[in-house]
């Protein structure tokens, strides 16, 4: 493989500017897809991308290609458009230099693997889905990243990386009188073919919670007290308070700025909500330098319902005089980095998953996130619920969205369970045009009073 | 299609971002990205291969090695034939400097800031486009086409704890004049004003005057339900429904690929299929499904035109534009009828749940209640949950204007104002 430090520009090439980066990556994607016992699709893509982002006069110039020999023209392009800005007021934290190779972690490369093998263990879990009798149509996706990147800036950073990510699914619908439900499984982490084979291993539970999907009627709308499944709790996390901890919302809001102060009382002391970087090596929010070349790290936003921290880029965190979380990161080296989150994670608690239903008593019960929406008025839909009477969970549930107000919600954390899951799942997270970033997420079960559920 | 066959897609797509954040100037961008992705058949199979920069016949080389694995298709390529003429390259607007967005965007943040007497944070996006794409295949097709098209995305915030009362506007077009600064300002100042108080609504059904941003959010299902790959799989509730009514009969939809100033416009589609106008409802008749040449032969049905191709690959069936007819009832006569009810003009968690099965269920974003024919108080905490192939058969009226919108996962959208009786809320 080319080594991509040879196409870097150099402190010459940037004449009068406060500060610079590049990066740039070499990506390779093989993508397989079964259906129904046909292979639907084989296909590959192979992208070179770079960029070039310059602060000069207190503004900011980017520029973008595809052509590695382009760059020093790029570097013209980036520095006219900062200095078009003129008299901005945007800064940098600086760091010191930083110098790294980081090697992908894998057992088994999926450059490696025949793609005769990748087609076969996806046509063997197609086979699997459909031996069951509720599903009526089976899809099965394999995808394998191999990434070379090279980040340098005026700071004298040079951070080459070599990333591995696997990432597939298994998705089976079935009916109810006519009418299609879809399940699935699927993940998305830094790790070789391996994970692929794993994969397997969740069907047969995927399968049982797609026939109690199933049997579940409609949902009433209303006001319920409810517990939500980690699946469902991560998601919260991620959409409705992570992104509003992302400081580029409100760095320049002053008013925003004073409802995210730190030391206000947001939530109740039953929630802690962190954004860790460097939990776990194989999961897809596993980060160990941002697009900034920022070290990855662990921030607690939310400690007992007091907000404690906030989530930066290096422009963010000047503004604001806060510390670097190294949170700065881009889709890929075609986009700008914004503030995004890596692993969000509801701390766990102490009661047991039983002593939470005990406590609800009366209510729902909701179990994994379809997708959602977040912000200060967020939205998520649920895959299925149980109704919950006695503290036991009765019928199942389903096409109901649950919806609420960010700030009153965290108020309405009653617990939290002693018992956190993390996934890694194959969506991403989305902002602006920048989908779908790479993201994990964790949570215990968490009960939660007055919550809004839409459903029929 | 031949014994050995291909078709190529390339794309280049060059931006021109210039951001303001909380009203200051803070960035300008240039983004240049493109792909080519090929599509062969060799022996009865198929294989994709996508890349940048290698040239048709290192791509179809690449692509027939996928294809050694890859699984059987058999679809009849088009061949050469006379496109439409459709204009959506605007010199001026290509050529456009960003010292001339950022003029707009400074009038956008003093006219919203003069109007509302504050100096709130507004947030300003504004975007030049210029894409290029070409389709080349072995049946001899070999076309290309070219849009700009001008993005503006303005909001303004009002931030109090338990309350940020954000109100935005977004307007695009193909051409410099098709986005009104001026008009932006008179939006968002309008809507923010309306939305001083707030109000919840009641559980239980409401008639809503649903807005051209949230209506195609309420048509997803139905878009989601015409894929081809859906009919083709069986999972679609529409597919043995053409020619029925799905829908009231004041509901006619087309996919229109001749609409001057809406970029998304273009004289053929990702597959090198001849663009041609196309009823999807007309009356409330179902009328087509959006397939690619794949599942069009799979089934028997002829091409309909409005495939996308991306870097992943493999087409998938789509609309150049969604149009819905306008009616014959102004806008304000149709909002000054409504006694109580809901406004609702961008909803949140669109596309979650069960769009297969017909079932939306969304959040308010910016919504207003509607009291004695006025926006009266903006709305919080409010959900409208149900199905289309049900709350689709009660349109009370549809307006005589309409607005450009847009289709979440991508298109351009053109639609009126629709008023539905009896949809299911949420809210306390």
């Amino acid at each position: 493989m080319e080594d991509l430090r040879d196409y870097l520009p150099g402190p010459a090439d940037f004449p009068a500017v406060d500060y610079w980066e590049v990066r740039l990556e070499a990506e390779a994607q093989t993508t397989v897809k079964v259906k129904n016992g046909e292979v639907e699709a084989i296909a590959r893509q192979e992208f070179p991308r770079g960029n070039v982002r310059v602060l000069a006069r207190g503004g900011w110039g980017f520029s973008s290609f595809n052509r590695f020999e382009e760059v020093r023209d790029h570097v013209g392009r980036a520095v006219d458009f900062a200095r078009s800005v003129g008299g901005g007021d945007a800064g940098v934290v600086p760091l010191a230099s930083q110098e790294a190779e980081l090697r992908a972690r894998y057992d088994q490369h999926p450059d490696e693997v025949p793609l005769a093998k990748k087609l076969e263990v996806a046509r063997s879990y197609d086979e699997l889905l459909r031996a069951h009798a509720a599903v009526a149509t089976a899809e099965v996706l394999y995808e394998d990243t191999v990434r070379d990147k090279v980040f340098a800036n005026s700071e004298g950073s040079v951070i080459r990386a070599e990333e591995v990510v696997a990432r597939g699914a298994v998705i089976a619908t079935g009916k109810t009188d006519g009418v299609p439900e879809t399940h699935s499984e699927s993940y998305r982490y830094r790790a070789g073919f391996e994970a692929f084979e794993a994969l397997g291993e969740t069907i047969p539970v995927m399968l049982a919670e797609l026939e109690e999907q199933l049997a579940a009627v409609d949902a009433r709308g209303g006001t319920y007290n409810v517990v939500i499944n980690p699946k469902i709790a991560g998601v919260f996390a991620h959409e409705a308070f992570g992104h509003t901890s992302e400081a580029d919302h409100f760095y320049r809001d002053p008013q925003l700025s004073e409802v995210m102060r730190l030391g206000r009382t947001m939530g109740s002391e039953a929630i802690t909500i962190v954004d860790d970087a460097m939990l776990d090596p194989k999961l897809a929010g596993f980060l160990e330098y941002d697009d900034e070349g920022v070290p990855g790290s662990r921030t607690v936003l939310l400690d007992r319902g007091i907000l404690t921290g906030h989530l930066h880029s290096r422009t963010t965190a000047a503004h604001m005089d806060g510390e670097l979380t190294g949170n700065a990161r881009a889709l890929n080296a075609s986009f700008p980095p914004l503030v995004r989150m890596t692993t969000t994670l509801i701390e766990p608690g102490e009661a047991t998953e039983e002593d939470l239903l005990r406590e609800l008593g009366e209510g729902l019960l909701v179990k994994d996130s379809r997708g959602g929406s977040g912000g200060e008025n967020f939205t998520f839909n649920a895959r299925v619920g149980y109704l919950v009477e006695n503290g036991k969970p009765t019928q199942p549930v389903k096409n109901f969205t649950l919806t609420g107000n960010l700030f009153t919600t965290l108020k309405n954390v009653v617990a939290c369970s002693n018992r956190q899951e993390k996934y890694s799942t194959a969506g991403g997270c989305g902002r602006g045009d920048q989908f779908p970033l790479p993201v994990s997420f964790g949570s215990p079960h968490v009960l939660i009073k007055d919550a809004l559920i839409g459903g029929k | 299609m031949a014994r050995e066959s291909y078709d190529l897609y390339e794309r280049e797509t060059d931006l021109l971002p210039v951001n303001f954040e909380g009203g200051t100037l803070t960035e300008i961008q240039g983004r240049v990205s493109g792909f080519a992705t090929c599509r062969v058949v060799a022996e009865g199979k198929a294989g994709y291969h996508t890349a940048f920069g290698v040239g048709d016949e290192e791509l179809v080389a690449r692509a027939t090695e996928a294809a050694a694995y890859g699984p059987e298709l058999d679809v009849d390529l088009p061949g050469p034939a006379p496109l439409e003429a459709i204009e959506v390259y605007a010199e001026d607007l290509a050529a456009v400097p960003a010292g001339e967005l950022v003029a707009w965007g400074r009038r956008i943040i003093d006219g919203v800031r003069d109007g509302l007497g504050r100096e709130l944070p507004v947030t300003v996006k504004l975007t030049r486009e210029i894409e290029r794409f070409a389709v080349r295949n072995s049946a001899g097709v070999d076309y290309r086409h070219a849009a700009t098209a001008l993005d503006v995305f303005a909001q303004v915030a009002d931030a109090q704890e338990g309350d940020i009362h954000d109100v935005f506007d977004f307007e695009y077009s193909s051409e410099l004049a098709g986005v009104d600064p001026d008009r932006m300002v008179r939006t968002i100042v309008d809507y923010f004003e309306r939305g001083r108080e707030t109000a919840s609504f009641p559980t239980g059904t409401a008639t809503v005057l649903i807005h051209p941003f949230a209506l195609p959010q309420f048509l997803l299902p139905l878009l989601v339900g015409m894929d081809g790959e859906r009919i083709k799989d069986g999972t679609s509730p529409l597919g043995d429904k053409v020619g029925e009514r799905i829908f009231s009969d004041r509901i006619t939809v087309t996919d229109d690929p001749f609409r001057p100033g809406l970029p998304a416009s273009a004289p053929f589609d990702g597959e090198g299929v001849v663009a041609r106008r196309r009823p999807l409802v007309e009356e409330g008749v179902l009328r087509s499904f959006n397939h690619t040449l794949e599942t069009a032969k799979a089934i028997g049905h002829e091409p309909t035109g409005g495939a996308r191709r991306g870097p992943g690959g493999k087409p998938t069936g789509g609309v150049f534009n969604l149009v819905m007819e306008a009616g014959e009832t102004p806008y304000e006569e149709i909002l000054s009828s409504l006694d109580r009810g809901l406004f609702l003009r961008y909803m949140s968690g669109s596309g979650q749940a069960n769009n297969l099965a017909g079932e939306f269920s969304m959040g308010v974003y910016s919504a207003f209640l509607v009291e004695n024919g006025r926006l009266a108080k903006r709305l919080k905490n409010v959900m409208v949950a149900g199905n289309v192939y049900d709350v689709f058969q009660r349109v009370a009226a549809v307006s005589a204007e309409r607005i450009c919108s847009w289709v979440d996962n991508g298109g351009n959208a053109l639609m009126p104002y629709v008023l539905l009786e009896g949809v299911p809320v949420a809210g306390s």
